[in-house]
């Protein structure tokens, strides 16, 4: 690997679990740059990320991941190229129960693939209704532009399911590296 | 193979519609291949095939790319069909697909199949309804996985099958489409640990389950019935078709092992054939066979051409090396399952 940072990025809309997310895995607490949130009519939570929150992993061999959260807010969409460039991997984490999460799920996936169309790119999704086909749907919606990306249903409290996404993008990642050394020969 | 006495086996037809106007000769030659192979396992199968007209067919043989509107018909009724492509498709919506070459024993399989669909299956959720076991079915480790394939495609949410076990005591409730199922907790986890054989289910058309279970997805159920299935490939699979996939598994539910994971994302990254996806994931030639076959009962398998199965980023070796490095480092620390 070169010099450059080695960073994971969490993104997705305000109330999908970006913040909880790194929290399950950091080995520090993540430094959030939340405030109160005024956005109360979009989604009802006292605090909101407005830059971004950080964790990181540090390594036995010294080298620090850094884990990304993007803000939720549209109006901050500027920083997601921002953070992504050079990230090993993108989480994108949507919240099922939302009527938006479809819009959502395209407007993101579209985004980042915009971004860097070989990211490694896994999405979970919290709070589906038992039995409700929205992540068929959305692996349906996503294949039909082309993106095959893992689209899991998960609960972001609790710890497996964030490391199921992270070894996910491990794999894909992984996948991709193995594909391009045969690719090489 | 256990088969029924002659006198005991149903008659059935076979309407193969040939090629009109000129073709790609694999055509002309896979439909001829059915033609001998139906006509070589004769007495053979559970049910007598023979080759008839339309009209009195029970099923219909027709070959990719034929736009005679009688198929569009016959798919309409919910009517079984077989369709002979000369390059692997294997999407949901055809759940009767022979690429040729085909090898015989495929034929034969599918023919047993066909019979299942035709007493079980598509006669549950006519109004008629009856039952999708049969004898055929107890000993085909396919037939639950292809049950579910074939309501996947038949699509009909409105209809439950419950499905009774030895004891007749309803312990599973199918929806019509396959999109979703209610189980106690004690039978998902048979399903999931593959100790319920699925094919010894008798699936009857019935209510929508009543008791309190939440409804579960139907892909778990296709999931732990195609990787407990079998050790080896599925009927439809071949080791020389290079696959891919077209979605992820929801693994949030199914809580895969490490050896699924990598040959899910190996298959997500570029198309492989089954030595291929060992090499590239690091499993088991069991774990990838298992996998496929957990994969394609999902629907989400696809075979591509070889000339489609590449299509890598390249990266130097120094990168590559560096990256391995890395992504050990991050398992070690997460607790993460290491590659075999």
């Amino acid at each position: 690997m070169s010099d450059r940072e080695i960073k994971i990025v969490f993104t997705g809309p305000m109330g999908a679990g970006k913040t909880t997310a790194i929290r399950a895995i950091s080995d520090a607490p993540p430094v959030s740059t939340e405030v109160a949130n005024t956005d109360q009519a979009t989604f009802a939570k006292p605090t909101t990320t407005v830059a971004l929150d950080y964790g990181q992993l540090l390594l036995e061999d010294g080298t620090a991941v850094s884990l990304y959260g993007t803000p939720g807010q549209q109006r901050f969409s500027f920083m997601w190229e921002i953070l992504c460039r050079g990230a090993i991997g993108v989480v994108l984490l949507l919240d099922g129960s939302t009527a938006t999460a479809r819009q959502e799920l395209q407007s993101y996936a579209e985004a980042f693939r915009r971004i860097d169309p070989n990211q490694p790119f896994v999405i979970g999704i919290g709070r589906v209704p038992p039995g409700d086909c929205l992540l068929d749907e959305c692996a349906r919606a996503l294949g039909s532009r082309g993106i095959v990306a893992p689209v899991f249903g998960v609960d972001v409290r609790q710890r497996e399911d964030v490391l199921l996404l992270i070894e996910t993008l491990l794999c894909v990642l992984e996948a991709h590296m193995l594909e391009a050394s045969h690719a090489a020969h | 193979m256990n088969v029924p006495d002659a006198a005991a086996r149903p008659d059935r037809r076979i309407a193969l519609m040939k090629p009109i106007g000129a073709v790609d000769e694999r055509i002309t030659h896979a439909l001829q291949l059915m033609e001998s192979v139906v006509w070589a396992f004769h007495g053979t199968t559970h049910a007598t095939w023979r080759m008839g007209p339309l009209e009195s067919a029970d099923v219909l043989v027709f070959h990719e790319g034929n736009t005679d509107e009688r198929i569009a018909q016959w798919k309409s009724q919910g009517r079984p069909i077989v369709e002979i492509a000369v390059q692997s498709r294997l999407d949901s919506d055809t759940p009767n697909l022979l690429v040729y070459p085909f090898r015989a024993a495929q034929v034969l399989v599918l023919l047993d199949r066909l019979e299942t669909q035709l007493t079980g299956t598509f006669e549950a959720l006519t109004p008629a309804g009856s039952m999708m076991s049969s004898a055929s079915a107890h000993q085909d480790p396919w037939s639950f996985v292809e049950g579910l394939r074939d309501l996947r495609s038949v699509q009909n949410s409105e209809a439950w099958l419950v499905g009774r076990g030895s004891a007749r005591t309803p312990i599973l409730w199918l929806r019509g489409d396959a999109a979703t199922y209610t189980a106690e907790p004690v039978t998902v986890q048979a399903i999931r640990r593959g100790a319920l054989n699925p094919n010894s289910l008798s699936l009857e058309k019935g209510l929508a389950p009543t008791g309190g279970q939440a409804p579960r997805s139907g892909m778990e159920l296709s999931w732990f019935t195609g990787y407990h299935a079998s050790d080896r490939l599925a009927p439809a699979l071949t080791i020389s078709t290079s696959y891919r996939i077209s979605s992820w598994p929801n693994f949030g539910l199914i809580r895969p092992l490490p050896s699924q994971l990598r040959v899910a994302a190996g298959l997500s990254s570029a198309a492989a054939d089954l030595s291929a996806i060992i090499k590239r994931a690091g499993v088991t030639a069991e774990e990838a066979t298992r996998t496929l076959n957990a994969l394609y009962a999902c629907g989400v398998l696809i075979g591509v051409s070889p000339a489609e199965a590449g299509g890598a980023v390249s990266t130097n070796a120094r990168q590559r090396a560096g990256l391995a490095k890395l992504l050990a480092s991050v398992r070690k620390h997460l607790g993460l399952g290491a590659r075999s």
